[in-house]
Order: C-alpha cells, then structure tokens, then sequence
C-alpha cells in the first residue's frame, strides 16, 4: 500500500491486489462504539514514521508504556538485577563495537550480506561472547515481536531488529507512537490514494518480454514490474530465482486474543518463563477505554478452543478476571529464512541489479519487521527505482 | 534587595568567598547566611521579601464558599449579583464584590467556564487539603516547582518535583522553563511507572504555592494533569494550597528536600555546567536519595524506599531505567 501511495505521488500508475478481504495486514483495528483494539501492530518507535504520519494527516499521541516482568509463579520480578544494570551498559558498548566488524550491517534499510559469524541463533552468539545481560534484555522483546525463540532465531535477523538504538529506547522507556483511530487509519489514509485496488487473489505472476503477466482467477493482465510485499505460494512466482527466494522463506504462527477484564489497572506484562515457546502466552497489553478495560495477549501456536483455554487459564493465573473474548486472530509473521537455508548471499542475489529486475521483493520480506523501518526502506526503495 | 540581586550575591560569594563578598556589598555574614538558607529551601521565591501570611478577619467563611460553589454549579449562567441574591435566599449576607472574588480564585470568572465547571468537565480543584494524617503510603502526592534563578553556564533552573507524602519518595526534573507540561512528563515518563511499581494507589495530589501562581493559571495545569493521568487509567483528586494559608507541616518536608537538592545541584550550577549535565546530577542525586539518603520518620531512621519495604513488605521491582543516566 505504502508503495503504491508513493509511486502515485510520483504520477506512476500503481495496482494493488489484495487477497484477503480488508487491507493492511498487520493494520488492524476493531472498533465498537468509541472503543478501538488493535489486533496487530499496536504501537511503534519514533523513529521516521511521524514524517508519513504529518504528510498523511493521521492524528497520534505519544506516551510513555510501562511494562512489567512475572516469572513462572506469576510474581513481578525485575527484567535484571540491580547489580547487573552496569555489567549491562559495559556488555551494551562491547556489542556495539563487535556489530561495527559486520561492516556493512545495519546501514541498509534492507537485509543485506548474511555474514557467517551471524547466521547462529542468537543465544548462541550471545553466550559465546559472554552477553549475559544483553540476553537478559533483548529476549522478552524478541518474543514479543514475533521472532520466536532466542535459541532459534538467527543473530542476523535479531540484531536487524534491535539494533543498540533500539536496546537503548527500549531500556530507557522511550515514548511509543499510538494512533488515535486505531492504525488501520493509516490504511485507510493511504487507500485514498491510491486509485487502484483489486480485492481478488494473484494465481500467477509470470515474466514475459520484458513485462509481467498477473494471472487472477478471472482473467490476466500485464504490468511492467510487480513488486511482491506478502509472502506467496512459491508456485504462483514462475520466475526460478525469485520462486526459490520465495520457496525459502518461513514465517511463525502467531495469535493475538483480545479479552474484556474487570476493571483494573495492569500495565504490559511479559511472562518470562514462556518467552519462544509454543502455546504459552507470551505477554499481554492492558488498556483503559470509555471505562472498558482491555487486555490484548499474543503467543505463539495455532488457533483453536484449547489454545484460547489455555491463554484464559494463564491469565486467570496471574490475577486477571476475564469477562469475555472479543477476537481472536491467526497470524503468520516474520518472514525469515531459516539457519539451513540461509546464504550469505541470499538477500543480495535478489535486491541486486534492480533496474533490470521484473519481479521485487519488498516491505517486511527483506526488511526488519518495523513500521518505521518499512516505511523507510519502501521509501528507499522507491526513490531509487523509479 | 531585589530577589535576583540577592541571588547574584550568593553566587559571587559561594565561588569567590564569603567573607570578602559580604564586605564588598557591606551585608552582614548572619544576613548572608540566613539569605542562603532560605533560598536552598525554597529556591529564588525564599528570597523575595517575606509576607506576613494572615487571614483577613472579614475573609468569607469556607462553608458559604462551599454553599455558593454548589449554587454556582445549579445556576452556571448567572453572575456575581444573582449569585448574591441567591445566597441571600439561604441567610448568608456576602456582597457582590465578595462573591466575585471567590468566582476569582476558583478561576471561574466567565461564564463559560462556570458551564463547564457545572458540567463537571472543567477539572475540579479542592482548596481543602486531603487529610494527610490519615492518607496511607502512595495516597497524597505533593506536586510543586522550584525557581532557582539563572546561571551563567546553565541558564534559568525550574526543578519540578513529585512527592510522596508517607513515604518521602520522590522524583524531580529540571528544566529552562516553567510549563504544565514539565508536570505532566514529570508524571508519565516517572512518577506513574515507578508508582505502578512501588503499588502506590495515588488518590490525592496537593499543588503547593511556591512560584505564586495565579488562580488563573490553575484550571490549564490542572487539565494538563488529569489528561495525562486519564491516558494511564488513573483518576485522582487534585487540591492546591490556598494562597497565604501556611501549611508548616508541609512545608517543613518541602523545604528539608528542597535543601538537599540544592546541596546536589548548586556546585554545579555555580561551575557553569550545562542543563544536560545538570540534569544527570539530578538523576544520581535521585538515587541516592531515594535508596541511601536516611530520613527521619515516626518510628525509624531510613532511606525512603527501606521505609517502604519496611511499613508495606513491599519490595521495590523498579524499571532497567531507573537505575541508569537518561536524558530527557
């Protein structure tokens, strides 16, 4: 969407299709009378994104979130120990230092060169260089992003993400961005844009002399380039090197659950003992509407009654008194490619040479899972192709 | 002596030296001294020439305050003459002036704030301070700015602060200038999330006059504050010190943490450093007050947060935050 809106600014005539039935992905916003949950992105940093905000007119607040860290017997507990906050700013400059060697990472707005030392899982190369706190601190946020397991999830891909910018805002309690009317307004903003939209699902994408065949399931078009921002069925891209890109690609099942509660103050809890694991709530987000109170839980696994028992149990347990489910919804996020298939080169062999390219890949297939992040690198990305 | 003059003397002589500096401005060292003191316990304000704080014996009664506020809110549209007559229906004999006077301090003077106020939108200010005697650990919140004047490397020093009135635990940011919106920072970017933490169950906060601010200036701070504690799910009673109505009780905590401030921040202050370093000063005083810095309370000698631990069995799990520099 955001690169349509963009190329249109450019008086370059954009299609979207769309699969599912309301735009946005990620954007998701549920309103009932005056009262808005958000389903999947609920807050970003302040980063770039207040500049596309401003340009598009969508209202928003900043505010301080505060959060809270319950173990396996749901007692608060500290994210680290007093002691350990000094070890933890030494470890922080350490990290900084050793991420410079990676030279070119971490510039690019894109994922780039894979070097070797960091396509490990991250607790791995976390604890061969003895970052003790650095784990501490990064993992609950991990999770809570969807990357999934700090034993599983690659350094590469983790330290895209938090960078030591982000550790930093993170540990300082920075100021998140909320959208007033929910982020689905940016969506909305956006669409009046861009003039044309199709709601109907793409069953082929084919190069042909030079051009782009789009094939739905009602007839064909040509377009002189496509670019891909969703993960696809690799059989729909009949184009090798970019169907085997595709093919590589995997994502984590993840499930948010919004829940009516009693009224009572409760700040974001993250629930340490759960972090990476399948079925376990991972944290939740509470908030006060209109006299509404809300809590919105995230985990990891498919969805289904047994897993929403189970979420309502673990809630229950950590002195929460649910009323009653408002929604529930089936993600799958985080495109990655796995330790296996993941090449150095992987992400440069297909951004490379991008004038002679048909096919592009975009947003969060080969950038960090951000919205300022993607905003940027879309921008990029535009800016540099057309 | 004007205020800033006497301040200027009192940098002169804390860099160059006390004795010599009297003489120069022909003031005696007991007259610097008491100068000193009063203005580390009350910042720039401490210097202006003292008022005799007294009650005017024909000061209205706060019970009709009371019954005129409640007509106020049934009658919104009519002014200070039908005010009058209506208090006149009820047996009490107040002239026009005097109602208007009290519409004044309530800041309540047009009468579109009067609808508001009756509406119960506009935010409602309590003159009567809550019962502290009574309030529990985390209830009573103090809230008040300090000036300090300016320095040559600084600039003008406003230092902001919330209080707890059990407990002593308190925060504090400075800044260049004066707004309600350093209140509200002060709040959500501290006081509330280490609120959350220590299970503090705000009901109260009590605004001290220290700057003299106007009565006019109240409903915008007021409004400021509550937004922001709306926006955190909380609802608290908000009161202000009544003008020229000594509270010693108050003070005297006011002024003793003030004083210790003070102590941290003016070496720095007088060095000419720069409000980015003045301000991660402040922080590390913070934490030493907070965890080191023993208080007297009723029945122990202890820093604030082990008064805590000790009357409540609460252990504090504060943020990563509150233990590191930050800037703001």
């Amino acid at each position: 969407m955001l690169a349509a809106y963009l190329l249109e600014q450019r008086g370059i005539k954009a299609t979207v299709f769309e699969r599912e039935n309301t735009l946005g992905g990620h954007c998701q916003t549920y309103v009932s009378k005056n009262f808005r949950v958000e389903l999947g992105t609920a807050f970003f940093l302040n980063d770039h994104i207040g500049e596309l905000l401003a340009e598009l007119d969508v209202g928003y607040t900043e505010r301080h979130s505060y959060r809270d860290f319950i173990d396996k017997s749901h007692c608060r507990v500290p994210l680290l120990p007093q002691n350990d906050i000094t070890v933890l700013i030494a470890e922080l400059s350490r990290l900084e230092a050793l991420l410079l060697q990676y030279s070119d990472f971490g510039s690019e707005t894109t994922y780039g060169y894979v070097h070797e030392d960091l396509n490990v899982p991250l607790s791995e190369f976390l604890s061969f260089h003895n970052f003790r706190a650095v784990h501490h601190v990064i993992n609950p946020h991990l999770s809570a992003y969807g990357f999934g397991s700090i034993d599983k999830i690659q350094a590469y891909y983790a330290f895209n993400a938090f960078d030591i910018r982000t550790i930093n805002q993170f540990m300082r309690g920075d100021k998140l961005i909320f959208i007033n009317e929910g982020t689905a307004h940016i969506i909305a903003k956006l669409s009046q844009y861009v003039s044309d939209i199709r709601y109907t699902e793409v069953t082929g994408i084919t190069p042909h002399g030079g051009r782009v065949q789009v094939d739905t399931a009602y007839g064909l078009e040509i377009f002189d380039k496509v670019l891909i921002s969703a993960v696809l069925p690799h059989t729909v891209i009949r184009d090798n090197q970019a169907s085997a890109f595709m093919q590589r690609l995997s994502t984590n099942d993840y499930v948010t659950c919004v829940f009516a509660i009693e009224n009572k103050n409760r700040v974001t809890t993250y629930y340490l003992d759960n972090l990476g694991k399948q079925n376990a709530l991972q944290f939740f987000y509470a908030y006060k509407q209109r006299e509404r109170t809300i809590v919105v839980a995230y985990a990891y696994g498919l969805l289904d009654m047994n897993f929403i028992t189970a979420i309502h149990r673990e809630l229950l347990a950590s002195g929460i008194n649910v009323k009653h489910l408002i929604a529930a919804r089936q993600w799958r996020i985080f495109p990655h490619i796995p330790r296996g298939a993941l090449h150095p080169d992987t992400y440069t062999s297909i951004t490379e040479r991008k004038e002679s390219r048909l096919i592009h890949f975009i947003g969060s297939l080969v950038t960090k899972p951000s919205i300022s992040h993607l905003y940027l690198s879309v921008r990029h990305f535009v800016e540099e192709l057309f | 002596m004007d205020s800033e003059l006497k301040l200027r003397v009192i940098q002169e002589a804390l860099t160059l030296g006390v004795s010599a500096t009297c003489r120069k401005h022909k003031i005696s060292r007991t007259l610097f001294y008491r100068w000193l003191k009063r203005y580390q316990q009350n910042g720039l304000k401490g210097l202006e020439p003292l008022r005799k704080t007294f009650r005017p014996h024909n000061k209205t009664e706060q019970d009709i305050v009371d019954k005129l506020l409640v007509l106020m809110k049934k009658h919104p549209r009519i002014g200070p003459r039908e005010l009058k007559y209506y208090l006149e229906g009820h047996g009490h004999y107040i002239s026009e002036s005097a109602v208007y006077n009290i519409l004044l301090r309530h800041g309540l003077t047009r009468r579109n704030d009067r609808i508001r106020y009756a509406r119960g939108i506009y935010p409602q200010i309590g003159l009567q301070p809550p019962d502290f005697d009574q309030s529990k650990i985390g209830s009573c919140w103090l809230l008040w700015a300090t000036s300090y004047g300016s320095f040559a490397g600084t600039g003008t020093i406003y230092e902001f602060t919330i209080f707890d009135y059990k407990s002593r635990v308190a925060c504090s940011r400075v800044h260049n200038t004066f707004s309600p919106a350093h209140f509200t920072s002060l709040l959500t970017a501290v006081a509330i999330p280490i609120a959350q933490c220590l299970e503090f169950d705000a009901k109260h906060f009590f605004f001290m006059d220290t700057l003299g601010l106007q009565d006019k200036d109240y409903p915008a701070l007021i409004s400021q504050v509550q937004d922001a504690l709306h926006q955190s799910g909380l609802s608290v009673a908000m009161h202000r010190q009544q003008k020229q109505t000594p509270m010693p009780q108050l003070e005297a905590l006011r002024e003793a943490y003030t004083a210790t401030v003070s102590a941290a921040l003016l070496p720095h202050l007088l060095a000419g450093r720069s409000l980015l370093e003045v301000r991660l000063v402040l922080q590390q005083f913070l934490r030493s007050y907070n965890f080191n810095h023993s208080l007297v309370y009723e029945h122990l000698i202890c820093p604030p947060l082990e008064y805590l631990t000790t009357a409540t069995g609460i252990l504090p799990v504060l943020p990563i935050w509150a233990y590191m520099d930050r800037q703001y």
